[in-house]
């Protein structure tokens, strides 16, 4: 499991990994030049804003001249709305830029997450690794949009400001000079701090939702053992933890916010003490000059107020761009390049096959041998944990790793890709799995060159296509989640007629254990009847008549071969499979 | 009639007012500060448009500089002591809501999903904490602002005040309509969120499936109208707000525009002086926000309504106690048999009943075996017997006493009931034990008889670290058959005169089944066990037969024999379940 850590501090992110976006965002390269390219004029304007102020009032209102204070307010007002559009402008391109990369790079990572071999698969949980897809495209989007871009040009509106007061007096403007290093020392303290105690209260948010939802899942358990008490009491103590660390988060807020205010009171003072000392010296420093200069520091401070929080979110982004980036690193596939050719039908061939999975000790297969021929159909019967899906695993290619061969038409798999591989098998899984959309469309799931003829002759060999029919639109009918508008029979024959769809060479069959009702159950056995004399077929058997049906049985046992031959051998031989027979159906001591 | 809110209000905030208290003075001290510091630097600028001479002035930038650090530290207590009072408000509603949700009937309870409840506890409650806390600095904040700045400002010249206040009104209507607009997008992305969060967890949850079945398109392209969704709502979000923020630039700047050229014109006429000029300048910039914050108050106070209704949704519901009529204390009546239960009927709904007409009694140390395919109601009579559900037909008596006249907690305590699910917690081994007990007050004596009786001491021992390891999604997995039997155990630590077991050890394994039952057969109370295996039920007293909700029949183990082996086959007639120790679970319980 790739644990992230999450007390990664803020020196370990580096800043580079910002540019790791580059190549996602090189689609949307004209949103972003156009974005960008708004943001020195903004810059520029707040820059040059202040200085029609001091125009306005040096030589319009204290020259008593009123045409020219009209004159420049106006020029004062125009650039008001000159950068109202040009931020605007910046705003919309650059974020819309922004969440179209977002857009395109969580497709890519679901998509890059479902083709990773099952093996990693197993070792994830799934609910951490969606967060990988949801929330952390959140948090990047957010800080992206609100923390770094805007402090793109919060840092340029500030450069604009120190440039304007150097113009207006350079002697005011060393005050600028000498707060500007304060300023930034306290801002990097303050969102490192911030950004911490955000972490933790994360981290703590998340562990007390964690508890409420099982708290919740086990409501039963928890009055049936009267712990309604005790589980509050649990509650409380995550509850004030998850408190105490917004609390501190809180407090790291107010304290910025207030120091960057109280700066800026504290920088006015210092401007004046500058002018009055500057002034006896003969400087000759105007009135239009200082209300300008106030007006340089007001705006030099607001972005400032928010750029802790601002840098905070930065570092969001930087943890979440590494967490995606590792996962869309990741290459654990299984291997094989090369395409399938296979003829209309094939055999199988088994030689020696010993496979453990990465973690567990034990050898689940044993060396397995057996071979199905071209066109037969082998039944593989045993217990849970004899290792029958993992022969269909290894078979369909979803893990590699193991000793022996695995001959296809006497051919190994080894060098195949592994979803070419698949698309030569027709493959009916244990659990059925149906989705929200037409019959056609469960189907086919999206591969491609299938017509609807293909469609309908699968159905018809199966007789599925007898309820499709009768269905309202019949192969275009919305199928609801999971099936749901569909009796279990008829989900079943859809994910029968699925697999035979395009003539695959091998059929690979799960058999449900759950029972059903007695019309379904006939109707499967049909089909399963049907699928059987096909072509060459391996099928994980429950039902006693599915078996009978088979050239050839495979009796598994921890994860070795015990029996194998036709089911009348096997009777004969009365072994293990003759003694499960005769327990016929009534099996509530099957043990 | 007072509405959720007020309720809520008077109940968590007003005890708070102390904090509410302090945070205003200390806000006030801050306004007063603030707008002294436009004050003096106003004398400054007069003396320099003037041209005298400004040595005198030096003390007065030195005052500026020291009301900046007061400010520093009494706007951080204003900021603090009223933001305080949110988050203690936050948390004592979160532990009464779920505090509360605990002891509500789960059969009321499980008409809201786990999903939505967390969100009521997170969502909810932080919109009530937005409002008792950002919403109230923001009032206050208008209030001070309105009285002092706006009075400052008036002294100075009220017709200029007037225009450079009246294009914040434009802008507070245009925040006020936004507002809605923006929360609607917002919605949507969260929403379209919600619903891509699901597909995709479901989608990588699936892995082995999908690749099984070469679906990657087909999972892809249902991916995508939720993601584009969540991409439109997005930009769509991003338009509003570019509407709406940069708007105050521009209003800004017709403020401005007011004050340059109607306060030009007082200072060339000469009512006026250029500091005031500046002077209004840095009132303009502090009026801003908070006025722009007007709508966003409206709609704090918007969203904290439905909030508190929703969580009033909850803890409105009655509790299981409140329903108990006469909460007799447990009484013991000698002679009467331990549990009765006659003529008991039970149905959802009025077409089909569960239940139907069951009587039988258990006597002190009996063992009972029920025998009952999946919907015949055994999860139903055990969920009635315990108080997890209610009843109206029949009657249930423990020793002789009525249970609805019983606290539910009584009778969970002389009746354990464990889950056909084992239910545990990302916690402890120990925490999961004395699940509601107090640890400290659990011997290990008796936490080894527990589970040395539930047959899974051996597998906790093998634990890296015994009874601390952690378990379940931050810790060590354990095997279905491991959950099953730790959950028994933490039954078995609690002394009872029934135990109800409801097909519990279905994971476990052959050998392992042997000794439980052995084990469990020593107890010394009364033993209701249901099970689909013959092991298990050929050993008890007496064995109940139930199909349909209906006793079909009851007796020695080898009276209803046949029967059983009728159902069974009836039931899994086709299938050869060939050696699966895997037993279908269908849980007919209230919730999960």
């Amino acid at each position: 499991m790739n644990k992230i850590d999450h007390k990664s501090s803020v020196g370990a992110l580096s800043f580079a990994s910002l540019f790791t976006l580059w190549p996602w965002l090189r689609p949307n390269k004209k949103l972003v030049l156009a974005g960008a390219s708004m943001m020195p004029v903004v810059a520029a304007i707040s820059m040059v804003q202040p200085l029609t102020v001091q125009r306005a009032i040096d030589e319009g209102i204290l020259k008593g001249n009123f045409s020219t204070t009209m004159n420049w307010a106006t020029a004062c007002l125009a650039l008001s709305l000159a950068s109202y559009i040009f931020s605007g402008v910046q705003s919309l391109t650059t974020s819309t830029a922004v969440h179209r990369m977002i857009r395109d790079m969580r497709t890519a990572l679901v998509s890059h997450v479902l083709r990773l071999a099952p093996a990693w698969h197993d070792h994830q949980i799934s609910g951490a690794l969606a967060t990988r897809a949801t929330s952390d495209f959140d948090t990047l989007s957010e800080s992206l949009n609100q923390g770094v871009l805007s402090s793109i040009i919060d840092i340029m509106v500030l450069g604009g400001c120190v440039i304007g007061m150097f113009i207006l007096s350079a002697k005011l403007a060393i005050v600028a000079v000498i707060v500007l290093p304060v300023i930034t020392w306290v801002v990097i303290w303050f969102s490192r701090k911030l950004n911490d105690s955000m972490l933790e209260s994360r981290r703590n948010l998340a562990s007390l939702n964690g508890f409420t939802q099982e708290a919740l899942t086990s409501l039963n358990a928890v009055k049936l053992l009267n712990a309604e008490p005790g589980v509050t009491k649990r509650f409380a103590q995550l509850n004030r933890k998850f408190r105490d660390a917004q609390l501190e988060n809180v407090y790291y807020d107010s304290l910025m916010f207030s120091t960057i205010d109280g700066i800026s009171s504290i920088t006015l003072g210092i401007v004046l003490f500058i002018a009055i000392k500057g002034t006896s010296l003969g400087d000759g420093l105007t009135a239009g000059i200082m209300v300008a200069f106030v007006q340089y520091v007001q705006q030099l401070f607001e972005p400032l107020k928010m750029l802790g929080t601002k840098m905070a979110m930065l570092q969001g982004a930087l943890t979440s761009i590494q967490r995606i980036q590792s996962l869309l690193g990741r290459s654990d596939f299984v291997p094989g390049d090369q395409p399938v050719k296979w003829p209309e039908t094939v055999g199988i061939r088994f030689e020696n096959v010993s496979f453990r999975y990465r973690d567990q000790g034990s050898l689940v297969l044993k060396n397995v041998t057996f071979d199905a021929p071209a066109g037969t159909s082998l039944a593989i019967i045993g217990s849970t944990g004899s290792g029958k899906s993992t022969i269909i695993k290894l078979l369909a290619k979803l893990y590699s790793g193991y000793e022996g061969s695995i001959l296809v038409g006497n051919q190994s798999i080894e060098p195949l890709r592994p979803d070419a591989v698949r698309a030569h098998m027709g493959i009916v899984p244990q659990d059925i799995v149906l989705f929200e959309g037409s019959i056609a469309f469960n189907m086919t799931l999206g591969r491609e060159g299938v017509t609807r003829a293909d469609i309908v002759d699968a159905c018809r060999l199966i007789g599925a296509d007898l309820f499709i029919e009768q269905l309202p639109g019949t192969y275009d009918f919305q199928v609801r989640e999971q099936g749901s508008n569909l009796s279990h029979g008829q989900r079943q024959l859809i994910v029968f007629a699925r697999a035979l769809i395009g003539k695959p060479p091998i059929v690979i069959l799960d058999e449900a254990t759950s029972s059903i009702d007695p019309q379904s159950e006939a109707l499967i056995q049909e089909a399963t009847k049907k699928i059987l004399q096909s072509r060459t077929v391996v099928v994980i058997a429950h039902r006693l008549e599915t078996i009978k049906r088979c050239d050839k049985v495979l009796v598994l046992e921890h994860g070795e071969v015990r029996e194998l031959g036709s089911p009348a051998e096997l009777i004969a031989k009365k072994g293990r499979y003759h003694e499960l027979v005769s327990l016929g159906g009534a099996h509530i001591s099957s043990q | 009639m007072t509405t959720p809110l007020k309720r809520l209000g008077r109940k968590y905030a007003a005890p708070q007012w102390r904090w509410y208290l302090g945070g205003t003075v200390a806000l006030i001290i801050t306004n007063i500060i603030v707008l002294e510091i436009p004050q003096l630097a106003k004398k400054v600028i007069n003396a320099l448009a003037a041209g005298t001479p400004l040595d005198s002035f030096t003390t007065l930038s030195l005052a500026i500089i020291g009301l900046g650090l007061a400010q520093v530290l009494i706007r951080t207590t204003s900021r603090m002591m009223i933001f305080w009072p949110g988050r203690a408000l936050e948390a004592a509603v979160k532990d009464d809501v779920f505090s509360h949700m605990l002891r509500v009937p789960s059969s009321l309870l499980s008409r809201f999903s786990i999903g939505d409840l967390t969100s009521r506890l997170n969502n909810d409650i932080t919109q009530l904490r937005i409002f008792f806390a950002f919403g109230a600095l923001q009032v206050l904040n208008v209030i001070f602002i309105s009285i002092f700045t706006v009075s400052k400002m008036a002294s100075i010249d009220p017709i200029l005040t007037a225009l450079a206040i009246s294009p914040m009104i434009p802008m507070l209507l245009l925040t006020k309509f936004m507002m809605p607009r923006l929360y609607k997008s917002m919605r949507e992305s969260t929403e379209a969120m919600g619903r891509l969060t699901g597909k995709i967890s479901e989608t990588f949850s699936q892995a082995h499936v999908i690749q099984t079945m070469n679906a990657h398109g087909a999972m892809m392209s249902r991916i995508t109208p939720d993601n584009d969704a969540i991409f439109e709502a997005n930009v769509r979000t991003i338009w509003i707000r570019t509407l709406i923020w940069p708007v105050m630039i521009i209003l800004m700047g017709l403020s401005q525009f007011a004050t340059l050229a109607w306060g030009g014109r007082q200072i060339i006429a000469g009512h006026l002086s250029v500091g005031d000029i500046m002077a209004f300048n840095i009132y303009i910039g502090m009026l801003t926000f908070p006025f722009a914050s007007l709508g966003i108050i409206l709609n704090v106070y918007q969203r904290a309504k439905p909030a508190s209704e929703r969580l009033e949704d909850i803890s409105g519901l009655a509790k299981e106690d409140d329903a108990t009529q006469s909460l007799s204390p447990a009484r013991r009546l000698d002679g009467e048999p331990l549990l009765e239960v006659s003529h008991l009927s039970f149905s959802w709904t009025d077409d089909r009943r569960v239940l139907d007409d069951i009587s039988f009694t258990l006597c002190q140390g009996e063992r009972l075996g029920i025998y009952g395919s999946i919907g015949s109601g055994k999860s139903t009579l055990f969920n009635i017997i315990t108080r997890l559900l209610s009843y109206k037909e029949g009657s249930i008596k423990l020793r002789g006493q009525n249970i609805l006249e019983m606290r539910p907690s009584a009778v969970r305590k002389s009746i354990a009931y464990g889950l056909q699910q084992p239910l545990l917690f990302s916690e402890s081994v120990r925490s999961n034990l004395c699940l509601g007990l107090d640890e400290e007050q659990v011997s290990l004596y008796e936490l080894e008889r527990c589970t040395k009786q539930a047959q899974v001491y051996d597998d906790i021992m093998r634990l890296p670290e015994t009874w601390d390891t952690l378990i379940g999604e931050k810790g060590i997995k354990l095997s279905g058959g491991q959950k099953q039997r730790l959950a028994l155990a933490r039954l078995l630590l609690r002394p009872a005169e029934i135990i109800i077991l409801d097909d519990v050890i279905s994971a476990v394994d052959h050998d392992t089944e042997h000794r439980l039952i052995d084990s469990l057969l020593k107890t010394k109370a009364a033993l209701v066990i249901a099970s689909h295996r013959t092991s298990i039920l050929e050993p008890c007293d007496k064995v109940l037969v139930m199909k349909e909700g209906r006793i079909v029949s009851f007796g020695k183990f080898s009276e209803v024999r046949a029967l059983i082996e009728t159902i069974a086959s009836e039931e899994e007639a086709k299938s050869i379940d060939l050696g699966s120790k895997k037993s279908v679970h269908e849980s007919t319980e209230v919730r999960i």
